[in-house]
């Protein structure tokens, strides 16, 4: 889910509770060691979650992926589904190893604003 | 934290922190007049939007932030002095102090929420890349997330090894440190008060670096009708800020450019992390989980620097593992998890204080893994990551097992009845009931049916 629409999604809510802020899933991590490792990870992604999925490289390690959904509208993953396809992209040949990004959100209890211009942030 | 004798190490004329440019991912900025002079807002980016334009749409809502990078901004580069008439005082009006006043900041939008709700660790990981392409000094990190990943890791690398200081929230009200704060190579800083006393709330843990001021903290502030103000806040957003301002003392006291000649730029924030840590004042009462204590900004930048440094410091971020070891999803990934874990947000400082030992976690781990403690590392390398995701994100979830690794208390009658030796045995766990309930808790949860067969003993 996009950060737009998920804040949207936020603001409708009347209790702000942490209990429904929920981890959000953004995409993958994936390594692919050696010369050619974009096109199998690629070949990789396109087998374990289908098309419509992004691959390029991030930081200054070439054998590191991100894997992101091309339309940022696109539907999420929860968080089994993402566990599960992590584990599928584990297997997969060519790759050395993937991982989920979510983002979690941990910080501020119930009521974390106070009155007037005390925050709690 | 002894900021205004640091002051007085810079020559007159001369602005603390001048020359300083200090990245800061955020909810974006606001021409607040306590901020505004000292924004470089041409070199920012909205990731939110994905465009340049960083400005904080002070959305508000259900754990928004609106106004939060204008607050956290001005605790590091406010000017000295009053900017406005704030408050109607007359001669005396509100105003906010920076930590850093000759600095310049980079705001940098990555969501409208410090919590990171509805997506944002990408978003950080590319603000910090952006941060460090436009050659800050500084990155101060006043938000969070509660569970790792390598992109994220992997910007803060890409960071340090251009010689940035990378600092964080060690986060509040919850029982880690959250990440990137929990990473070595990033400066995580709890939250003291006033009274040189810790922050109730403030996360804790093996990976705080530092303390700083981080309740009631005077700092910029945006009314609900977009004017204005000077108010006070609270949380470890501030405190991070107020270390990221030294950092920028101490570069602008030094000189970055001749650090960098002298060490190489990468080498940078591994000799300020360990001047910082190495001057701290004691805190009042504090238990472990603050780091070295309270910062000195006067003794940091008073504090020689090192000889030799191109032999003797390593520099984590180019070490050649793969994943630290509290990412892995190991033993060490649950000791950080619940090496504090006092119920949020009910905490005391009884309950904070107390610290889970190996044994104990290792053997509520195995049993609710269904394994022997000589083969769980096997299993945790198998589902070990999601199982601390799920307990990591979920409060109810966190909360049933780290109740699994108090102390038991002796009830009464058993205390009375039982010998001495006999009752100090008892002490040790409590029943495996609540490791029950928590393995009941998963096999219903979203939970991948890798992580379901090993919880329930059929895989």
């Amino acid at each position: 889910m996009p950060p737009a629409e998920a804040n949207a999604m936020n603001e409708q809510r009347d209790q702000p509770d942490l209990k429904d802020a929920r981890p959000v899933f953004e995409g993958f991590v994936v390594k692919a060691l050696g010369r050619g490792g974009k096109t199998r990870a690629r070949q990789a992604v396109t087998r374990v979650l289908g098309a419509g999925w992004t691959v390029r490289t991030f930081g200054d390690d070439e054998s590191d992926f991100e894997v992101t959904r091309r339309e940022r509208k696109g539907a999420t993953l929860t968080a089994r589904r993402a566990w599960e396809k992590t584990y599928a992209l584990r297997a997969q040949p060519g790759l050395t190893y993937a991982e989920p990004i979510f983002t979690v959100p941990v910080s501020g209890p119930p009521g974390f604003r106070a009155e007037g211009l005390e925050q709690t942030v | 934290m002894k900021v205004p004798e640091a002051w007085k190490r810079f020559a007159a004329g001369r602005e603390p922190g001048e020359g300083g440019v200090v990245g800061h991912p955020d909810t974006g900025y606001t021409r607040h007049p306590e901020i505004t002079s000292r924004l470089l807002t041409d070199k920012g980016f909205d990731f939110v939007n994905n465009d340049s334009d960083a400005r904080d749409e002070l959305k508000r809502g259900f754990l928004l932030f609106p106004g939060h990078g204008t607050g956290t901004s001005s605790v590091i580069v406010s000017p000295q002095g009053a900017q406005t008439n704030f408050g109607n005082l007359g001669a005396n009006p509100l105003a906010v102090w920076g930590v850093a006043p000759g600095a310049k900041l980079i705001p940098v939008r990555v969501s409208t929420s410090v919590v990171l709700v509805g997506g944002g660790v990408l978003n950080l990981a590319r603000a910090i890349e952006h941060a460090a392409d436009k050659n800050v000094h500084v990155i101060s990190i006043s938000m969070g997330t509660g569970f790792p990943n390598s992109r994220l890791l992997k910007a803060v690398q890409y960071a340090q090894k251009r010689g940035v200081i990378v600092l964080a929230a060690a986060g509040n009200y919850v029982g880690f440190v959250v990440w990137p704060a929990a990473y070595d190579e990033v400066i995580a800083v709890a939250a003291s008060n006033a009274r040189n006393k810790t922050w109730l709330h403030s996360s804790r843990g093996g990976a705080v670096d530092v303390t700083a001021p981080g309740e009631s903290v005077w700092c910029a502030g945006v009314e609900d009708n977009g004017g204005f103000s000077v108010g006070r806040g609270s949380g470890t957003s501030f405190a991070v800020a107020t270390v990221a301002g030294v950092a920028a003392l101490w570069l602008s006291h030094h000189g970055r450019a001749k650090l960098a000649k002298r060490y190489g730029a990468e080498k940078i924030p591994v000799i300020f992390n360990q001047i910082l840590r190495d001057n701290c004042d004691p805190l009042a009462g504090a238990g472990p989980g603050f780091g070295r204590g309270l910062v000195n900004a006067d003794r940091v930048l008073a504090a020689p620097l090192p000889d030799g440094v191109r032999a003797l410091v390593p520099t984590p971020a180019f070490a050649l593992r793969e994943l630290p070891a509290i990412d892995a999803g190991g033993l060490a990934t649950f000791r950080h998890l619940f090496e504090s874990p006092a119920a949020q947000p009910r905490r005391t400082r009884a309950a904070a204080a107390a610290t889970v030992s190996d044994a104990v976690l290792r053997a509520r781990l195995a049993e609710l893994l269904g394994v022997t403690e000589e083969e769980l590392p096997a299993r945790l390398r198998e589902v070990g990551q999601e199982l601390a995701f799920h307990l990591a994100s979920d409060p109810d979830l966190y909360n049933a097992f780290a109740a699994t690794l108090a102390p038991k208390r002796p009830r009464a009658a058993e205390k009375k009845a039982a010998p001495k030796r006999v009752a100090t045995r008892a002490a040790v766990t409590t029943a495996p009931a609540g490791v029950e309930s928590v393995r009941g808790a998963l096999l219903t949860k979203d939970t991948s049916a890798a992580l379901k067969a090993k919880v329930s003993g059929v895989g």
